[in-house]
């Protein structure tokens, strides 16, 4: 264990009086999308933009962009901007880390670091959408599976099957109902399971709704 | 033959000819945007300055498509007028066009700029102490009062426009910045008479502090706790430190890269987390290569540490700086407990077409020596995950996945569950599945997927179709209907979901009905067909200020048993 309990619950709290501050605490550039701060680095070259100014900037200062500045991101470079993407800061992709095309030609991966490891595939999309990494349709994705999630299952949280969920750790689990269902083996004793010798199989008896419904 | 017609044809033959063709050694050309428009006449953003003169043609080309031919009737110093010989036209804003220009002016309209110290005897060549080109003003004080300026942007050359080739702010001149994310996630599941139960929520923060010490790294910081009720386990709380690193250099002016503390390793992210230090380098040529050394943390929701250790190595290959073919391998020595563990071997390729297929396969191979029991052969082939998927013109899909698993022989704790010495001999999962979609026109799109799977014990596989139809009753909204079934080792499935949803301005909403029939193997009677409805439904927003909020509910009726579950998901980014 890496830390003791106590410890645990303390950073815990430390974690979640942080995520309170960050949501509370008003954000410096809110509103402005599109200015420029030293941090994005320098400008992108405006050799190819108009050579008139005023169609973007406001008076002297540079940074800041006309407020009735639009950028129909589909129309001028035929890629539809969706969710997420369509509320980031330009300059997050726009700058001088280099062209966006060598990282967009890469899909997600060309700008989001894999946290599985590379374990599932390359296609973030089939379980992630754009709007926010909170994946959705886990329950139809793995009726795909070996192991179609049938009654109770379907509302049963991914870590009591895959111990590294809470880390993106989904490699598969052996599908046998003791692999999960071990501690309740031990403990059924009407019958005596263990000393009945029945040890596997248990979905010759037992429905994945309720383990007291057996036939 | 009158004048008229004869300059209508010659205009003809240079508007046809090729942009190379009319670009001489003589003349070049000049872009231009239109500024302002009115019908039949308009403003460019160029003028005398940039050689252009009364009398030039122009050739207009609006984003929609066809062109506009057009003479500079006036030429001011930065921008000029011209007329259209379609009276009528009006451009947009922004209309790119050209105008070719004789050289001999660029020359005379060159801006006379006084060297400070020295003119490079070679424009293009990087210029060590050139002059800024600035109008001719003439210097009062033969002396500064300040040290002499330097210039450090060493890819500006005279000549160039001033603002394309600016010098980039170098990482550690850059002023602190700190971006990131916080978010917070909640998860109920109940049965309708509380028999099961189970809770999840999770918040964390997500940082990154860009040259906080002033020498142009990164510091990322990225945690989450986690607390679970559980009806049968009480409740526990987990704190999961997965990152705290500080990474210097891999920028485009520095190809030497180093992180340490608790990361993800950036080279080969098969290799996992590390709490140690990852150097990596790119060479001239666009490749790749690194080492990394330390701990490895249990991928579970302990991250103990300090129990496994491994040093690693990778290169790799390039195919061009664009990285769309990109060929690596890597190798990973592990301990446990300081005793040799596992000897790892990870091959990639990744090839992304610009038009056909990409392919994208991982390999994990595992070398088995002297002290290890349970594969006979000393290469074994544990993990590969492989994809070959091709997006046609005008949204057809096809993708072609293979997976294969097998548990490999190590002492590490918490990479794979725990099984017993017959099952890390035998078991294994081999999965292929095909799906693709295809649009029947606008209205609408097929979609299906076929798979199969393969086990120690079992074979199985699965099937769905679909149609896929956009604007059926609203202009963002979507409708699918999918029928599937699914053979598994214990269960058999048919059913059917309908799903409805689209996008709004602020994000995207769907809901989701679904009926399957789920036949248990061995049984008869009534407990032989479970009849399964799901009804689910989810709401995104994202909203200004950077915050996106999702919720959904789930409703699942079961054999008389009525489950639902619920979820709420909100994420500020700064």
């Amino acid at each position: 264990m890496l830390l003791r309990s106590t410890a645990r619950t303390r950073l815990g709290l430390l974690v979640a009086a942080a995520v309170v501050a960050a949501c509370v605490v008003p954000d410096a550039r809110s509103g402005l999308r599109h200015r420029w701060w030293a941090g994005l680095g320098a400008v992108v070259p405006h050799d190819t933009f108009p050579g008139e100014c005023k169609l973007c900037h406001v008076g002297e200062q540079w940074n800041v962009l006309a407020e009735e500045f639009a950028f129909d991101h589909e129309k001028e470079t035929g890629v539809r901007l969706v969710g997420a993407h369509d509320q980031a800061h330009c300059l997050r992709c726009h700058n001088d880390r280099g062209p966006i095309s060598v990282f967009w030609s890469q899909g997600c991966a060309g700008c989001h670091e894999n946290v599985h490891q590379g374990d599932l595939g390359g296609d973030c999309t089939v379980c992630h959408g754009q709007t926010t990494w909170f994946p959705e349709g886990q329950v139809a994705l793995h009726q795909r599976t070996r192991f179609p999630l049938t009654g109770v299952h379907a509302i049963t949280a991914c870590h009591r099957c895959h111990p590294g969920a809470a880390v993106g750790n989904f490699v598969p689990t052996d599908t046998e109902c003791v692999t999960c269902h071990y501690a309740d083996l031990q403990v059924a004793n009407n019958p005596p399971h263990i000393a009945l010798g029945f040890v596997d199989r248990c979905e010759r008896c037992h429905l994945p709704t309720d383990w007291h419904q057996s036939q | 033959m009158s004048p008229l017609p004869l300059a209508w044809l010659c205009s003809f033959v240079v508007a046809a000819a090729p942009a190379r063709w009319q670009e001489t050694k003589e003349t070049t050309t000049v872009e231009v945007r239109v500024t302002t428009s009115a019908p039949g006449s308009a403003i460019v953003d160029r003028g005398s300055a940039d050689g252009l003169a009364r009398g030039d043609r122009i050739v207009l080309k609006p984003r929609g498509g066809g062109t506009h031919d057009g003479f500079v009737t006036e030429a001011l110093e930065r921008i000029a007028k011209i007329e259209l010989n379609d009276r009528g036209a009006v451009l947009a804003a922004g209309t790119r066009g050209e105008v070719t220009v004789l050289k001999s002016r660029l020359a005379k309209a060159a801006p006379p700029a006084k060297p400070a110290v020295a003119e490079p005897k070679q424009p293009p060549a990087p210029p060590k102490a050139a002059a800024p080109p600035s109008p001719a003003a003439p210097a009062k004080k033969e002396t500064a009062d300040h040290p002499p300026w330097k210039n450090q942007d060493e890819s500006f050359a005279k000549g160039m426009p001033l603002l394309s080739q600016v010098k980039p702010l170098r990482p550690e001149e850059r002023a602190m910045q700190v971006s990131g994310r916080a978010w917070a996630l909640a998860d109920v599941s109940r049965t309708d008479d509380a028999r099961f139960s189970n809770s999840a929520f999770r918040g964390g923060v997500d940082l990154t502090a860009e040259n906080p010490f002033g020498t142009g790294g990164a510091l990322r910081f990225d945690s989450e706790a986690l607390y679970r009720t559980e009806q049968d386990d009480g409740h526990q709380l987990d704190l999961l430190p997965r990152r705290l690193s500080y990474a210097w250099g891999g920028t485009r002016f520095e190809p030497t890269r180093l992180e340490f503390g608790r990361f993800l390793q950036f080279g080969v992210p098969e290799f996992g987390v590390v709490d140690g230090v990852e150097w990596t380098r790119r060479t001239e040529g666009g490749d790749r290569l690194g080492v990394s050394a330390g701990y490895m943390p249990e991928p579970d929701d302990d991250f103990g540490t300090f129990e496994d250790f491994q040093v690693a190595a990778y290169y790799q290959w390039n195919g061009d700086d664009s990285e769309r073919l990109a060929v690596t391998t890597g190798l990973q020595k592990s301990f446990h407990d300081w005793s040799s563990d596992r000897d790892l071997l990870v091959a990639r390729i990744r090839r992304l077409s610009v038009d056909g297929w990409d392919l994208l396969a991982t390999a994990w191979v595992d070398y088995y020596g002297a002290g290890d029991h349970a594969r006979s052969s000393p290469l074994d082939l544990t993990q590969a995950v492989a994809s070959l998927a091709r997006h046609f013109e005008g949204g057809d899909s096809l993708d072609l996945t293979f997976r294969h698993v097998r548990f490999p022989d190590i002492d590490r704790q918490g990479e794979f569950t725990p099984i017993t010495l017959q099952e890390l001999e035998d078991n294994r999962l081999d999965r292929l599945a095909l799906s693709g979609s295809t649009w029947w026109s606008d209205d609408g799109r097929f979609h299906g997927q076929v798979g199969a799977w393969n086990d120690e014990d079992d074979s199985g596989g699965f099937g769905e179709a679909g149609v896929d139809v956009p604007a059926l009753f609203l202009d963002e909204g979507r409708t699918d209907l999918t029928v599937f079934v699914t053979a598994g080792p214990f269960t058999s499935i048919w059913g059917a979901r309908l799903g409805y949803g689209g996008f709004t301005a602020t994000g995207r909403w769907d809901v989701v009905y679904e009926i399957s029939d789920h036949r248990q193997d061995g049984f008869t009677g009534a407990l032989q067909d479970l009849v399964h409805q799901r009804v689910f439904a989810s709401r995104s927003f994202t909203l200004a200020g950077g915050w996106s909020v999702a919720v959904n509910a789930q409703a699942l009726y079961i054999d008389r048993d009525l489950s639902w579950s619920a979820g709420a998901f909100v994420q500020k980014n700064f």
